[in-house]
């Protein structure tokens, strides 16, 4: 993937609400722009991080399951 | 919630047209900056750390593009990039706008006016009245005719007995005399209804209170009632609120005003105005000779509201159930022609409801006929508008437009054009649709039909111009996709004539329009036909020169009898008044509209009727010398003489199919005849003459009785008076004659006897204008369309022709190449218009009188005007063509 892709998205999320940005000086000293996350952001990370985690364990239950199991 | 705030957010950006594209492109650099520092940390050479950035970031255009879609609406953006984009090409050429436009607006006036027509009469009648949809009328027949009005008993048994529709009101239309303090008399429209009348419509009072729902209604209210409507209350009593509870006069009789009837609402009487409603009870009151019980015998039109549920079906079955028990029960089923029928608005033949929507699916199939010409017109201008744009598609398509962005603008402009189309159409349809009036006869009594644009007509407004654009965008649609970008950026290459597929397509559409033109062409010359014939037959009687006029005696206090010594005087001093050549009175002029069609119970000494024949036959009463003045010549006997009186031995004259039929050895003349009770001489035969419409083919007997012979049971008498010279000449001296002996006697509906016999030529006259309206305006469109074709076809055949002249061709040759191009999609049209004709005369043949559904002259002068406004319209082009300079046009590439 491109690096520049990054940029709608991290858009849409702004657009959402889940982070915020704003100028800043950068470490040697040029202006960058700064994300962060907003608390709605982090509860979105949340929501979305025990969703993932659940899917993720659903997936790893069927490669755990042999024949036996099924019969 | 989370895609509800970005739309916001998005849209607030595309109103604003914030854009981020400054913050976009330094946020990149710095990125991209960062990432080659990096690199050369990396130990790369700075150079390359730089290249290595930008392509690890990827395409920074495609991110702007991708980043600015995320930001707004680029749907929207693009809609409105295309709209203004639409409008400045629209705007670069007017000519072909305007055409497209006006085109447009032609079409769709003429489909959403016939659709406000047949909402008028159909669909939304009366706005007024609270679900229209589900009243009903209901209407007796007579021996198979229908249209016949209902008595009050049989009302009553009626609202006993039904199961389908509960309550049924009654309702009948009058002329009043109306005076009040400080006005002139005026002689109103008004509305006999039954108590519940306005209860079971629904309608609520403006002002005041409607009667007594549940009264009875042989006597009803001690003081007479009267509920006026709106108009006449703001015309006459300058919307004076007082007015209610007040009296005023009717027919000399003091009536109380009650309620004012909501703005808008005229009553139900297919399409005739009404300015006030008096109880059923107050016709006693109305003249001062009514009978004891005026209802007995007075004529009345029903009304219902089906019940939720119940089907027209089975409320008809139920409705001629009780017809035939309530005949039983009343004349032991003597009477077994009489029969009781439902209706809906639309067939309320008693208005003029009928008239109208009789006419509708001819002018509904000619008005859509019309908008396929208007789309096929509309489709070709828009395919030579995209083919002059071939080059512009072309590049914009090499710079990288999508095929739905090139399609997108197609159909936004095409959309565009639809809706000026839709509106403007829409716009006419509103002032054409009054025309409705021009097509119904020229009656004393004002009309209203309800031709307020409405949901329905604006709908199909929106609707055509949708369709317009899906069906008319097409074409050029698919031409614009497939335009190649080598051919067109060649421009000027290779082609010297037009590719032959195109060709078919464009001839396949002009055949079909051509033949759609020719459809209506022969339709139009039938219907013309039809009334030359009926204009041209003989009614059997002299409509000219004669001045009509109705007097209304019992309205203004006199008695039957003190009316007939009245008219007798009249008639003594009008027949030696100068300028007079004969008077007569009547109650029903030949071809009238007055008093025809009532029938009398009769019976012939020694004539037994076979069994199930009804001894009726339509009775009319007529003064003296009625058959000398109406120019019919008697087969046998005499006139009415002024010496048939009511002292006089009792006469009677009747028509030849009466004679022949009850007197088939033809011994009428002086045999003997009673009616009602009374027994009297046939002292004349005379010939069938038109008694109500021109076209009759197939008379019914008819009985004259002398008017001044003793009671009629008339109110009215209507003059007739031949005049020495024109009608109009003598109405003068009519004026007079009635002033000097009466002066409070209004003379009412003063017409000449060929304005009264006109009405009845207008049924024939009516559809023949209509369709050559339409007959018109498709040939204008079609020469349109050929036109645009041609002239367009000629420009893309320039250089093919300039070779032609360079190379030896005359200019007489190349005139001709184009114009034997025009003659074959003639020919298509012809055939194809052929089929499509044979289809619609055999839907109109029941319209046609006196002309075969395919009579040659009409097929043949139909095809020759058809082929004749082919080669009007190909004559500029051909001209064109044939001037082409072979120098200029060949060195042009």
């Amino acid at each position: 993937m491109n690096q520049g892709t990054l940029y709608p998205v991290l858009l849409r999320l702004e657009q959402e609400g889940a982070i915020t940005s704003e100028w800043g000086p950068s470490e040697n000293n040029r202006r960058a722009r700064f994300y962060r996350l907003t608390r709605t952001g982090h509860k979105l990370l949340e929501a979305e991080k025990s969703d993932w985690e659940q899917t993720a364990a659903v997936i790893a239950r069927f490669f755990e399951v042999k024949v036996e199991d099924l019969a | 919630m989370k895609p509800l705030k970005r739309i916001f957010i998005r849209l607030r950006n595309f109103i604003s047209r914030r854009r981020g594209d400054d913050r976009l492109r330094e946020e990149m650099e710095s990125h991209i900056l960062l990432q080659a520092e990096e690199n050369i940390r990396a130990g790369m050479p700075p150079a390359e750390a730089h290249r290595e950035a930008r392509l690890k970031f990827g395409a920074i255009e495609a991110m702007r593009e991708q980043y600015h879609a995320e930001e707004g609406l680029p749907l929207m953006e693009n809609l409105l990039h295309d709209s203004r984009y639409a409008l400045r090409q629209l705007r670069k050429s007017p000519g072909f706008t305007v055409t497209a436009v006006l085109t447009l607006a032609l079409g769709i006036a003429a489909l959403t006016t016939v659709a406000t027509w047949t909402n008028a009469v159909m669909f939304n009648p009366w706005p007024q009245v609270r679900d229209a949809r589900s009243l009903r009328f209901i209407d007796a027949s007579v021996l198979g005719n229908q249209g016949y009005s209902v008595h009050y008993d049989q009302l009553q048994y009626l609202r006993r007995s039904n199961r389908s529709f509960g309550e049924a009101a009654a309702f009948s239309i009058t002329n009043v005399n109306l005076n009040s303090a400080n006005l002139q008399p005026q002689v109103l429209n008004a509305g006999t209804v039954s108590a519940n009348y306005f209860q079971l419509l629904g309608v609520n009072p403006e002002l005041g209170r409607f009667f007594q729902p549940d009264a009875n209604d042989r006597t009803y209210g001690a003081q007479d009632e009267v509920v006026l409507s709106d108009a006449l209350w703001r015309s006459l009593f300058n919307a004076d609120p007082g007015l209610v509870g007040r009296t005023i006069s009717i027919n000399q009789h003091p009536f109380t005003v009650v309620g004012i009837a909501p703005k808008g609402f005229l009553g139900i009487f297919g399409g005739l105005a009404e300015a006030a409603w008096l109880p059923l009870s107050s016709i006693r009151d109305l003249s001062p000779d009514a009978p004891p019980d005026p209802l007995e015998r007075y004529g009345l039109q029903v009304v219902v509201r089906l019940r939720p549920g119940v089907n027209d079906v089975s409320a008809a079955a139920e409705i001629h159930t009780l017809a035939q028990t309530y005949m039983a029960e009343q004349h032991n089923g003597n009477r077994n022609g009489w029969d009781l029928n439902l209706r809906d608005s639309s067939h309320f033949e008693r208005g003029m409801f009928y008239g109208i929507s009789e006419q509708l699916p001819m002018l509904a199939g000619a008005s859509a006929l019309l908008m396929v010409l208007v789309c096929i017109n509309i489709a070709s201008l828009l395919g030579q508008h995209a083919a002059k744009r071939k080059r512009e598609v072309a590049i914009r398509t090499a710079l990288g437009a999508s095929p739905s962005r090139i399609a997108s603008q197609v159909i936004v402009e095409t959309g565009i054009l639809a809706s000026f189309g839709a509106v403007m159409g829409w716009m006419a349809s509103l002032g054409l649709s009054k025309t409705l009036y021009l097509m119904l006869p020229n009656f004393s009594v004002p009309l209203a039909f309800n031709l307020q644009s409405d949901v329905r007509t604006e709908a199909l407004a929106v609707a055509l111009a949708v369709l317009v654009t899906l069906v008319c965008g097409l074409a050029p649609l698919r031409q614009s996709l497939r335009i190649s970008q080598q051919e067109a950026l060649h421009e000027g290459g290779a082609v010297v004539v037009g590719t032959s597929r195109k060709r078919i397509g464009q001839q396949i559409l002009l055949g079909l329009q051509l033949g759609i033109c020719f459809m209506v062409l022969v339709c139009c010359g039938l219907l013309t036909h039809t009334a030359l014939n009926i204009f041209r037959r003989d009614p059997g009687f002299d409509r000219h020169d004669t001045l009509t006029a109705t007097v209304d005696l019992l309205r203004v206090g006199y008695s039957q009898e003190r009316a007939q010594v009245f008219l007798t005087a009249l008639l003594d001093r009008l027949r030696n008044a100068p300028g007079v050549a004969s008077a007569t009175l009547t109650t029903h002029l030949p071809m009238g509209d007055n008093g025809s069609g009532n029938t009398r119970g009769f019976s012939i000494p020694g004539y037994v009727p076979a069994s199930g024949q009804e001894m009726l036959v339509v009775t009319d009463f007529d003064g003296p010398n009625f058959f000398h003045t109406m120019g019919i010549r008697l087969r046998q006997g005499r006139d009415f003489t002024p010496a048939d009186n009511a002292v006089s031995p009792k006469v009677a004259v009747i028509n030849k199919v009466m004679a022949d039929r009850y007197w088939p050895e033809g011994n009428a003349l002086g045999s003997r005849i009673v009616v009602d009770k009374v027994e009297r001489r046939i002292v004349g035969v005379v010939p069938n003459f038109a008694y109500h419409s021109p076209d009759d083919t197939d008379p019914s007997p008819i009985l004259f009785l002398p008017y001044l012979q003793g009671p009629t049971g008339y109110d009215y008498a209507i003059l007739a008076i031949r005049s020495r010279t024109t009608a109009t000449a003598i109405a003068g001296q009519l004026r007079q004659t009635v002033a000097a002996l009466n002066r409070g006697l209004p003379l009412e509906e003063v017409r000449s006897l060929a304005e009264v016999t006109d009405e009845q030529y207008q049924g024939s006259r009516v559809p023949a204008e209509l369709l050559g309206i339409y007959a018109i305006a498709s040939m204008l469109v079609v020469v349109m369309g050929l036109y645009t074709v041609m002239a367009y076809s000629v420009i893309e055949r320039h250089r093919e022709f300039a070779l032609r002249i360079a190379l030896g061709s005359t200019r007489e040759r190349i005139a001709h190449l184009v114009l034997r191009g025009t003659i074959g999609v003639a020919l298509l049209g012809i055939v194809i218009g052929g089929f499509g004709s044979v289809a619609a005369v055999h839907l109109l043949r029941s319209m046609l009188f006196g002309v075969a559904s395919f009579d040659p002259v009409t097929y043949g002068a139909a095809a020759i005007l058809l082929l004749l406004t082919v080669l009007a319209s190909g004559l500029v082009p051909a001209r064109r063509a044939a001037s082409v300079d072979p120098m200029q046009a060949l060195r042009a590439e």
